[in-house]
């Protein structure tokens, strides 16, 4: 779990302490946020033990991020203009004047840093070795489909959207359940791109970044101690009823966790034997 | 698969591991990552010990011709069947949350959130300082356990492994070589702790070793029958009974007295003081100045405790923690349990790191009511002694020895014990020095989860030229300026299987006779540092 300033620079725990479980919980939600914090946008643990990798999957993770952020204000800007407001340069309304700039700088600049971060991971799982040993077609193919969307939306607004109206609007119009505008081909390109995204990367490891709030939550950084009566213990109680089912001679399948090693007799065992 | 592929690293892929064409790796030890002065030369370098002809035809050695299991090969085409099918049971088993509640929940994300990045590969010390020999690699063994729940755990599995290209074989060859292949990986969890994803490939080697124990009967006899079962008889995995426990501390309080001057009673099956100390009983044999000093400062320190002669009540080991959970559950439990008969307030630990790891961290998830007994480690509860001046400290003492400290894995990076060793080294060792990485990034020495007592074929020598060579380039770096025979140098390991794995690596290299490095526990040199002792309390000889 991350402690404070003195133990959390070297990695202590409340091991540390003399009689731990009389001393109150070192655990700090905001300590656990800063970190989880560091690692969603600074990608830290990668960074202090693969460098390499870091400078490409840092871009592209920011990149994702702005383009997260790009779509909300798509959102929020579908939202102004349903509601009789213009998204333009030059608006009267502050929110409206920010929301059009807002959206133009997460879009650039999340599909350039996407365009980088994807084709730099591309190359280095094509051709490092260690890498490419481990590599399955559908990790190129992944890094290729955020490439791809990256560099259609990057094209489409500088060919096509300039302003992103067209997207805006059309945005709008999904709001409204109303009539989308004509989108040009590489927009079309990039809405199908995005709208296979979404139903693809459940299904991938893509979506990793479920796996990772509890991989560093409820299993690197759980220290949480059982007790009488609190919750763990509760889980325990339970798990100890389960019947053993492995098949090993020394296992006794048919009972129960409990029964299994309390009531075990190695004696009576070795005399079989 | 050709000679020339099994000795070029480049080409071996993971599903090489289902191949039919014998030995995958030929170990080439002037592969290997060198070693500092003066062992930078393949010629001071133990040999890595072929197995005899009759080995090889009796034993599964397809891996990399080392036998850890000594696994019979099977004689027929049906018995290889036969352990195909209870290896796939064993396989839905370890992912069934109802059979595998204990681990299931790290184990699913760790099978789904690999990013194959390496980063685990980089951290691994038997895969870099092997000169990178792909089957070492944390990820080599994690995948072919990947790609076999992709294929029969999940729903689709053969049909989406075919077409992701995930596909792998499963035949007996393949197993056999995978239970090898979870015998070299020491469980040290550099590899987790690296991991941006939070995946632990420890845990995997471990989960492996439970499918072939818990379902197939395949284990360690070192670790099973003379190790856990043993045990759980006869009281101690050393076969040490309780009467010739009473024999030794007899025996070692005649030591004491004879070292030291003075004069007392260990305290044993004493109801209702405070603390149950469990040592390993390793050390009451080849160790018996450690539990000694043990004794020493507990008594200056005026600590209400006691030892425990009930069966298993003076051997704190619990082997199961590395390959079988029904194992470490039962011995644990007797832990406990004799811990509520005496009424103590708490378990305190002694230098053992697998012991903390088991029933300080692990046994927390199998305990309820009141086998809720508090368990602290020894180094906290030996920090709290020396800060608190109980103890007559003269650090001069030890002047004349260059100290560095061995990390223990599972009390650093799992537990997060770091300070408390340190702070007493500081105050009883003006040699000290600190190896580098440290801390809870130190490196494994090598024996951990289990190989330092596994002495199988030619395993021991794999053991010192691979598992061990990090930490022993480590100890000849911090030790390089002054590496010469006349200075006295002493690896602190807290821990007793990482002082047995020491103990057969520098006999292996001569490290003893050729640069004067001992290697010893903690305890001792906090009472050599006791002014009030006639002579020094541990001799500087090989042990």
């Amino acid at each position: 779990m991350p402690n404070g300033k003195k133990r959390g620079k070297y990695g202590g725990s409340y091991f540390e302490e003399i009689d731990w479980w009389t001393k109150p919980s070192n655990h700090s939600f905001f300590l656990e946020l800063r970190e989880m914090m560091k690692e969603i946008l600074l990608i830290k643990t990668l960074y202090r033990h693969n460098r390499s990798l870091w400078i490409f999957s840092f871009p592209l993770h920011l990149g994702l991020y702005l383009l997260i952020g790009f779509g909300f204000l798509l959102i929020v800007g579908g939202i102004l203009i349903l509601s009789g407001l213009s998204v333009i340069q030059n608006s009267a309304n502050i929110l409206s004047k920010s929301v059009y700039y807002l959206t133009i700088a997460f879009a650039v600049s999340g599909s350039m840093l996407g365009i980088i971060g994807a084709s730099g991971l591309f190359v280095r799982r094509a051709f490092d070795r260690e890498l490419r040993l481990f590599s399955a077609w559908t990790d190129y193919f992944n890094l290729l489909l955020l490439l791809a969307i990256s560099a259609c939306l990057l094209a489409g607004w500088a060919t096509s959207d300039g302003s992103l109206d067209l997207l805006r609007a059309y945005t709008a119009a999904l709001i409204s359940i109303g009539q989308a505008p004509v989108m040009p081909g590489i927009l079309q390109i990039t809405l199908g791109l995005v709208s296979f995204f979404f139903l693809y990367f459940p299904f991938t490891h893509m979506s990793h970044f479920i796996g990772k709030y509890f991989a560093f939550h409820k299993v690197r950084w759980d220290d949480r101690a059982s007790a009488a009566g609190n919750k763990i213990e509760a889980g325990v109680k339970e798990a100890l009823s389960k019947k053993l089912n492995w098949s090993g001679s020394h296992v006794k399948a048919g009972m129960t966790w409990k029964q299994a090693t309390t009531d075990f007799n190695p004696k009576a065992e070795d005399d079989k034997r | 698969m050709t000679k020339d592929k099994m000795m070029d690293k480049e080409k071996i892929r993971v599903s090489d591991i289902s191949g039919k064409n014998g030995q995958m790796v030929e170990l080439d030890p002037s592969r290997f990552l060198p070693l500092l002065s003066p062992y930078d030369t393949l010629e001071l370098e133990p040999r890595i010990s072929p197995l005899t002809a009759e080995q090889k035809i009796k034993y599964e050695c397809d891996l990399d011709g080392i036998s850890a299991i000594m696994l019979p090969r099977p004689k027929t085409e049906r018995e290889k069947r036969t352990l195909v099918d209870k290896f796939l049971s064993g396989l839905t088993k370890l992912f069934d949350k109802e059979d595998n509640w204990t681990f299931i929940q790290p184990l699913l994300l760790t099978m789904e959130y690999c990013a194959k990045c390496q980063t685990c590969s980089k951290a691994c010390p038997i895969f870099t300082q092997s000169g990178g020999i792909e089957i070492y690699r944390p990820t080599y063994r994690s995948e072919i356990l990947r790609k076999l729940y992709k294929k029969y755990i999940k729903p689709g599995g053969r049909a989406i492994s075919r077409m992701t290209g995930e596909d792998i074989d499963v035949n007996w060859e393949m197993i056999a070589r995978l239970a090898e292949l979870s015998y070299r990986c020491t469980i040290c969890r550099r590899c987790a702790q690296v991991c941006p994803m939070g995946v632990d490939n420890g845990l995997v080697t471990h989960e492996l070793r439970k499918i072939f124990s818990q379902e197939m009967g395949i284990n360690i006899r070192q670790l099973h029958e003379l190790g856990s079962s043993q045990q759980l008889l006869k009281g101690s995995s050393t076969g040490m009974t309780p009467a010739a426990f009473k024999d030794n501390i007899e025996f070692m309080e005649n030591e004491v007295k004879e070292r030291t001057g003075l004069e007392f009673k260990w305290p044993i099956d004493k109801a209702g003081a405070d603390i149950l100390l469990y040592h390993n009983a390793g050390e009451f044999l080849a160790w018996p100045e450690n539990p000694e000093a043990f004794a020493v400062i507990l008594d200056a320190a005026g600590i209400s405790y006691t030892l425990s002669s009930d069966l298993l009540g003076y051997d704190g080991v619990n082997y199961g923690v590395w390959y079988d959970d029904i194992q470490m559950a039962r011995v644990a439990l007797k832990h406990i349990e004799i811990a509520k008969k005496l009424g103590v307030k708490k378990i305190v630990i002694g230098e053992c790191g697998h012991s903390h790891k088991a029933l300080a961290v692990i046994a927390d998830r199998i305990l309820t009511g009141d086998f809720i007994i508090p368990r602290e480690s020894s180094l906290t509860l030996l920090a709290d002694i020396v800060r608190s001046g109980r103890l007559n400290l003269d650090k001069s003492r030890n002047e004349d020895i260059f100290v560095t400290l061995h990390d223990p894995c599972n009390m650093v990076r799992l537990m997060g014990i770091v300070e408390p060793q340190r702070e007493i080294l500081r105050a009883v060792a003006p040699g000290f020095r600190e190896m580098t990485p440290h801390g809870v990034d130190n490196y494994c020495c090598g024996g951990g989860s289990g190989f330092a007592i596994i002495d199988n074929a030619n395993f021991p020598d794999w053991r010192h030229a691979v598992a061990g060579r990090m930490k022993l380039r480590q100890i000849l770096d911090v030790f390089r300026d002054v590496i010469s025979p006349e200075h006295k140098k002493y690896v602190c390991a807290p821990c007793s299987n990482c002082k047995g794995q020491f103990r057969e690596m520098f006999v292996a290299y001569g490290i003893f006779e050729r640069c004067n490095i001992l290697y010893g526990g903690l305890a001792e040199l906090i009472v050599n540092a006791m002014p009030n002792l006639k002579k020094p309390f541990f001799d500087w000889e090989w042990r």
